[in-house]
């Protein structure tokens, strides 16, 4: 059976695969629409998912972070065609982080951002993928909100379920 | 500790914090949707608080499965989001509860119709639709909240606007 280092970084793949897509269909324009005055804009809330995988796969190097410290190579872009770029490099080397971790260490607590101890394996599951996963579903309403088409997540889209729907009615007419 | 039983501590976990978040969903803004093809908020709370059962008993079933139809039922009232909930939870902690490590791993087709659509463990079924598809409305329910003035709860974090890496 696949051990849970190698569950994990398959999952964290094909999620971050999904992110890509959901990043290359924002609006060009859409860099600064903030739908909630006091919530993030688009840039904001798309960078955070960057910051996600960096901020979480260092703490865990780490055994702590202080989450106010600037990791270098972290500055947000600033225009929407820059985004995915910026996320795939980010990503590529958390992964690489995370892929140098053993088995044993998956047990071993660490210090997490809320100053509890917690051990890597559900800070790598929660503190990084479901996170990131709960502000991408976010992004993905500000990207409809913007105008744009937010790509099939965990099903087919909008688009893609009227098309299938289309398809059916007219097989079977 | 069986696959099972981890993923289920999980599920119990995470449903405590979805149920902070849809008891807060206002009885009054049920019909609102943030765009005009955009699921209502009711539609949206309620495939939120009935995924996991609804899933754990397409992949409990014996394989293969039929794909099911998707609809998109609305609640009568906000009052029905916890119970649903509840229930859902309930059904899944039972169905996946059942699966031991040779059934969860094991292969399992979705058809339409005569067609295979795919065939994958039931872990990555579960992982992935059971639970991380879960999260990802549960990440758009908190937009609508915020959109209709509702504060929202911490779900992994500080909530609000408070960006620890800004």
């Amino acid at each position: 059976m696949a051990s849970e280092l190698d569950t994990f970084l398959q999952t964290w793949d094909g999620e971050a695969k999904k992110t890509l897509a959901l990043l290359r269909a924002l609006p060009a324009d859409s860099y600064d629409f903030r739908p909630d005055t006091g919530g993030r804009s688009v840039g904001e809330l798309a960078w955070h998912l960057a910051e996600g995988d960096a901020y979480t796969s260092q703490l865990v190097e780490k055994g702590s972070l202080d989450p106010s410290v600037r990791l270098p190579g972290l500055e947000r872009p600033r225009e929407v065609a820059a985004l995915a770029p910026g996320y795939e490099r980010v990503h590529a080397e958390a992964v690489e982080r995370v892929r140098r971790l053993t088995a044993d260490d998956l047990g071993r607590r660490v210090r997490y951002f809320d100053g509890s101890e917690r051990p890597i394996a559900s800070i790598l599951w929660e503190g990084i993928l479901f996170h990131h996963i709960h502000h991408r579903g976010q992004l993905s309403v500000l990207c409809r909100l913007a105008g744009g088409a937010s790509p099939g997540c965990f099903g087919p889209n909008r688009e893609e379920t009227a098309a299938m729907k289309a398809a059916r009615a007219s097989a079977s007419s | 500790m069986t696959i099972a039983e981890s993923l289920l501590q999980e599920l119990d976990q995470e449903t405590q914090t979805t149920r902070r978040v849809l008891e807060r969903v206002p009885n009054d803004k049920l019909d609102w949707r943030p765009a005009p093809k955009a699921r209502t908020l009711g539609q949206l709370a309620l495939h939120i608080a009935t995924v996991p059962g609804a899933v754990a008993s397409l992949v409990a079933a014996p394989s293969p499965v039929q794909a099911p139809t998707f609809v998109d039922p609305a609640p009568q009232s906000a009052a029905e989001l916890l119970p649903a909930l509840a229930a859902s939870v309930a059904k899944a902690r039972e169905l996946v509860g059942g699966l031991d490590d040779a059934a969860i791993t094991a292969p399992w087709t979705m058809m339409s119709g005569n067609r295979e659509l795919f065939t994958l463990p039931r872990i990555a079924m579960l992982r992935s639709i059971m639970l991380n598809h879960w999260y990802h409305h549960r990440g758009q329910l908190s937009v609508y909240l915020r959109l209709l003035g509702v504060a929202i709860p911490s779900i992994y974090g500080p909530s609000a606007d408070e960006n620890p890496f800004a």
